[in-house]
């Protein structure tokens, strides 16, 4: 199969005044057309600093992230990022948040292309609400909006529903599959959660600290909608757990 | 809650209170124009020195019915608005410049530093040297005075730009002039604001000064000449103009400041409900 996502050798250390820490030594992992992936592992084992990379948020010391084939160095409009925290510009309004990455299009377009996507994430009603008037799953709901709505061919998230309550996360990752499920992209999650990363990935990739590496990568065959209280579910869990941790 | 619900909630309670503000901030000085009032009528204050209030707002009839009060604000006015929109011209795009390059900050602040503990009335004399007695002069005064606080508000509002706000717009893919124009500016427009603010009411006392010092037209030299004259009524006249024509100023300014910033109103009424 023919990878849309290459992550050839990543190798990454932060120097500061008291030393260097190496956060990231060798990472490699291909990601094929459409596919979900989700990265687990400890607090600190630098799974966020290797998303912020192949974003193109941060440079890798060595190694590199291609895209299709091509070399990608520094963001582009084939990855999108979801972050922890909403990110909303407080002075727009959510249709105009939602659209803050659209280029070149016309005004019809902009506006047919906010109605499905606004639909999607179950916001039509709120287009001309401010962040402010919104609650936290509702607020996450604008960042997907606009990330998708960048037309990315990869989207990229670190732990996007880590801030929210229980309820509105289970509902926000049922969302999530039927949105990836719509739209075909490729997903790459960031999370601690090894729940959410079996319920919603076909692939977890489990990193361990100190430096961060890839220590295994876990196929997940179940189909979706999951059931977590299958025994092969709940096997495959307690497999990841003992590896994490 | 619905967003129109909690907004009309709001606006009621913010209604409420503005009502009980203006009747609260009239109370103190209703009661001493009373007061005043009375101690003239008793003659227990001498009216060469101290007019009493009514005979003042004989004064601001006639000079209003004449024409001389309208024809001196609109020149303070007409000066203020020159100058303070050449200083928002030119301090808010070095501000942002400053503000976004620390290399450049470095080159300037101890100049600025500098130039800012002078009160802009030190500059008249030389700018009426430089730019003679007219106009000029005196608009110059009001540039400098509205320049460092709607200039070092802008640096303020730039340097305190989220920077997760700012990552957003490199994932996104925006030039260089596009986060200038769409993170930049609105994060910093309400501190920018308040330095507009600031300078107005700076511009407004700057320009006073210097029509006290040398003018022969605005509501300094009306004061002026009514000293001159010995007409402690028309002095009062025109510090009251003064003073209301600086309130109106600044309220204009903060109604034009909701209308652009909806958002921020709900940010000081308490917003995350």
């Amino acid at each position: 199969m023919k990878s849309i996502l290459a992550v050839k050798n990543i190798n990454k250390t932060f120097y500061s005044d008291w030393g260097e820490v190496e956060a990231l030594r060798s990472i490699s992992f291909a990601c094929s057309k459409g596919e979900f992936i989700s990265i687990v592992g400890p607090s600190g084992c630098g799974k966020t600093t290797l998303l912020r990379i192949i974003a193109g948020l941060e440079n890798p010391n060595e190694g590199e992230i291609s895209i299709e084939g091509n070399h990608a160095k520094g963001p582009g409009n084939d990855r999108a990022v979801v972050f922890q925290d909403p990110r909303l510009f407080p002075w727009l309004t959510v249709e105009k948040n939602a659209a803050f990455g659209i280029q070149n299009l016309s005004k019809e377009e902009v506006k047919s292309k906010l109605d499905s996507i606004l639909k999607l994430v179950g916001l039509e009603n709120f287009r001309k609400a401010f962040p402010y008037e919104l609650s936290g799953g509702m607020a996450q709901r604008v960042a997907i909006a606009r990330a998708v709505a960048f037309k990315p061919k990869v989207l990229l998230m670190d732990e996007p529903f880590s801030a929210l309550d229980a309820q509105t996360r289970a509902r926000m990752q049922l969302e999530l599959v039927n949105l990836w499920q719509k739209t075909g992209k490729n997903i790459i999650l960031v999370t601690h959660d090894i729940n959410e990363a079996l319920l919603l990935s076909q692939k977890v990739l489990i990193m361990s600290s100190s430096p961060g590496t890839i220590k295994e990568t876990v196929e997940v065959p179940f189909s979706y909608p999951r059931d977590v209280d299958t025994t092969e579910f709940l096997r495959l869990k307690k497999h990841i757990t003992s590896n994490v941790f | 809650m619905t967003s129109i619900k909690s907004q009309t909630l709001k606006r009621n309670i913010s209604d409420i209170s503005l009502s009980g503000k203006i009747i609260r901030g009239l109370t103190f000085p209703i009661i001493v124009i009373a007061i005043w009032e009375v101690a003239a009528r008793q003659a227990i204050i001498d009216p060469y020195f101290l007019p009493s209030p009514s005979s003042i707002s004989y004064t601001y009839i006639d000079m209003l019915s004449s024409g001389l009060l309208q024809t001196h604000l609109l020149t303070s006015l007409q000066r203020l608005i020159y100058g303070f929109f050449i200083a928002a011209t030119i301090a808010i795009p070095i501000g942002i410049l400053v503000g976004k390059t620390r290399t450049f900050r470095h080159w300037v602040n101890p100049t600025l530093s500098f130039l800012q503990q002078i009160p802009p009335i030190a500059w008249i004399p030389i700018f009426i040297l430089w730019l003679g007695i007219d106009e000029a002069s005196k608009v110059a005064v009001i540039v400098y005075a509205a320049f460092f606080p709607i200039f070092l508000n802008t640096v303020q509002g730039v340097i305190s730009v989220d920077p997760k706000l700012i990552e957003v717009g490199r994932s996104f893919m925006l030039t260089p002039g596009e986060m200038i124009r769409r993170v930049y500016i609105p994060s910093a427009a309400m501190t920018i604001f308040v330095g507009l603010r600031l300078g107005l009411s700076n511009c407004w006392r700057a320009l006073v000064g210097a029509e006290l010092i040398a003018a022969s037209s605005g509501l300094g030299s009306l004061i002026m000449d009514a000293r001159n004259f010995s007409q402690a009524d028309r002095i009062f006249v025109g510090i009251f103009t003064i003073g209301v024509a600086g309130l109106l100023i600044d309220y204009l300014l903060r109604r034009i400041e909701s209308k652009l910033m909806p958002w921020k109103k709900m940010y000081q009424a308490g917003g995350q409900s």
